[in-house]
């Protein structure tokens, strides 16, 4: 069993299965538990330079007033779809296409 | 729940309602099979120099290895610690009974403690 | 219930005074005074209009972080690094703090500029002593002596105000200015004298201290009334005796064409209207409110590192309870003691730092608005339109004119 902390993920960029970029990863969605989280996903947000500065500027209340462009909304990268083995250069394990995007 | 938005960098509180610290980082841990885990909490100025720059790593450790007190790099509490989740987290634990406060105690006996009026 | 009630409106009623006398001795000190007596000398009214812009968005970011910490019971610094992280965090804590240091280094040698004004001893002797008064009273006291003491006897600024009116200015022409216009000649002074009266009203160590006093003192939701009065009418209070000390400049001495190239000069502009006794007012005055600035510049300084860092830090137990904090403020007084001792000109180090802290300006706001319009954090009591764009059309206003006329500053020799 391997650990890895936090920080040697946040903000790496990930790839697909076909050496597609999809972002940065910047978020991780758990479920709570007692004893420990469970990892349900990972968010993979793409973003330019400005979209970067907007998000930390757009709170969510207002980021749900805007609409916001279908490409622009992060991909829900499921556990069991995403190789970790080399947690410097994440990639998942199917193309972009068939992953989820979050809201 | 959201790690980073929820868990990262929120403040710690022990059971007797004074602040522990912060949350600086997360351990997951990845078992053989079955979706991975989130399993402990994480303090600790190397973390942070991490976070900033990874260049500040070796300076930080050489910083905390030669000044200050003897105490582990990285404080990790358990996530089965964590009681309550809000703007802060609240753990069961005692700030006296971690590691948390040895800069602290260093800091009484080495400096303020030194100092007339600084005296516990 | 309603002795109670009683009470708590009477504890609510003394805490809305000393909030605006705090307000009024928060707005006076090294930096207002000197460039408020600079201003008036070389440009007579002019200037006007650059202290009641600064006092404006001061009194909109004070009311603010009140409002924040009312309703979400943290501080703003505690908000800047939950909202955005460490790594964000650890820039605006590195960039403001170094600023902020240096406007340390300004008040600790304003009082002694005050000191040696009144005995004739060099600033240099006296730099030790009051970095040491500054530092026992942080280590004895409590935010409550801290914030109240200095504020108190720094109502004799309202002195200046007394002063003006002895010297009987044009009011119409005071009015006038509040308009901005642009000068005849000496344009890059101009804009770098505005630059430094922003930077020398709208300080960012001003809003967090004010925050971190809030939650010391408990506020909450039934506090934004009382937080608005103190916000707005203490920063108007200290605005307006800021345009007294640019009056009496202005017809003193510009009036006249005397430069003010020195500090006595300066305490001497007081001597006019109150012959006997104005310098020693003026240097009293001076003194005292630069110490409150000395100390309120410390905390907030072991504010930033304690509340960021998730240290207890307060100012309530005693020194050995908060040992990281109370290192923190002992290192920088001792430090910021340094360059006085060494000989640096408490003037030039106050021109240095308020030019700074206009052109850092957007690194405290922009975080600081984001966190105000986040109802995660103030609930229904988010910023309005309004509220929103006076900062940031200041604060705009504050940066394009910091690095325009910075360099300008420094090219020109001025």
């Amino acid at each position: 069993m391997r650990t890895i902390e936090l920080r040697a993920l946040l903000g790496k960029k990930v790839f697909d299965s076909e050496g597609q970029p999809l972002g940065h990863l910047e978020e991780i969605e758990a479920e709570r538990g007692d004893e420990y989280c469970v990892v349900n996903s990972y968010l993979v947000e793409h973003r330019g330079l400005l979209d970067r500065i907007s998000s930390w500027a757009l709170t969510a209340s207002m980021r749900e007033k805007l609409e916001r462009r279908a490409s622009a909304r992060p991909y829900r990268v499921a556990w069991n779809q995403m190789d970790l083995s080399d947690p410097d250069h994440p990639r998942t394990l199917v193309p972009k296409d068939a992953l989820e995007r979050a809201q | 729940m959201r790690i980073v938005r929820d868990v990262l960098d929120k403040k710690l509180i022990d059971a007797a309602k004074s602040e522990i610290g912060r949350v600086d980082g997360v351990t997951l841990e990845f078992p053989d099979d079955g979706p991975p885990r989130m399993v402990s909490l994480e303090m600790g100025g190397e973390i942070l120099a991490a976070r900033v720059a990874h260049w500040l790593v070796r300076p930080t450790r050489w910083l905390a290895d030669h000044f200050g007190p003897r105490r582990e790099r990285v404080l990790r509490i358990e996530w089965k610690h964590v009681k309550e989740m809000g703007r802060d987290l609240h753990v069961d634990l005692l700030a006296g009974d971690t590691e948390a406060l040895a800069w602290e105690h260093w800091l009484v006996e080495h400096f303020i403690g030194r100092i007339p009026g600084g005296g516990p | 219930m309603e002795h109670l009630g009683g009470r708590r409106s009477v504890k609510k009623i003394v805490q809305l005074a000393l909030g605006i006398v705090t307000g009024i001795g928060g707005f006076l000190e090294i930096g207002s005074v000197t460039t408020a007596a600079q201003a008036g000398a070389a440009f007579g009214y002019q200037l006007v209009w650059a202290i009641l812009l600064g006092l404006t968005c001061l009194g909109f970011m004070l009311e603010m972080s009140g409002r924040f910490s009312a309703v979400s019971k943290h501080t703003v610094i505690e908000g800047l690094r939950d909202r955005f992280g460490f790594g964000f965090f650890a820039i605006v804590l590195a960039g403001i703090a170094l600023v902020v240091f240096l406007v340390l280094v300004a008040e600790i040698g304003g009082v002694a500029l005050a000191i040696e004004l009144g005995t004739g001893v060099g600033i240099p002797w006296w730099a030790i002593p009051v970095a040491f008064i500054v530092w026992l009273i942080l280590w004895k006291g409590n935010i409550n002596v801290i914030e109240d003491a200095p504020s108190i006897l720094g109502l004799l600024a309202i002195f200046f105000a007394v002063g003006a009116q002895h010297l009987h200015p044009d009011w119409g022409a005071v009015a006038s200015a509040a308009i901005p216009s642009l000068p005849e000649n000496d344009k890059p002074h101009y804009w770098f004298l505005a630059v430094s009266i922003l930077g020398a009203s709208i300080s960012p160590y001003l809003m967090y201290f004010y925050s971190a006093g809030a939650v010391e003192d408990k506020w909450d939701k039934t506090y934004l009334g009382i937080n608005r009065i103190i916000a707005g009418v203490g920063t108007a209070f200290g605005g307006l005796l800021a345009v007294a000390v640019l009056i009496c400049s202005a017809i003193v001495f510009h009036a006249r064409d005397i430069p003010v190239e020195h500090f006595d000069q300066m305490a001497r502009m007081m001597a006019v209207p109150f012959p006997e006794w104005g310098i020693v007012l003026f240097a009293f005055t001076l003194g005292i409110t630069c110490l409150g600035a000395a100390m309120e510049i410390a905390l907030a300084i072991s504010y930033m590192f304690g509340q960021g860092l998730g240290w207890h830090a307060s100012e309530e137990g005693n020194p050995a309870e908060e040992a990281r904090f109370s290192t923190v403020y002992t290192v920088i007084i001792a430090i910021a003691a340094i360059p006085i001792i060494l000989g640096v000109d408490p003037i030039k180090v106050t021109t240095i730092s308020m030019a700074l802290t206009a052109a850092t300006l957007p690194l405290a706001i922009v975080p600081f608005l984001i966190l105000m319009n986040d109802a995660g954090y103030v609930g229904e009591h988010t910023n309005g339109p309004f509220s929103n764009t006076v900062v940031v059309v200041i604060m705009i206003i504050s940066f394009i004119l910091a690095i325009t006329a910075i360099p300008l500053q420094i090219l020109g020799g001025g």
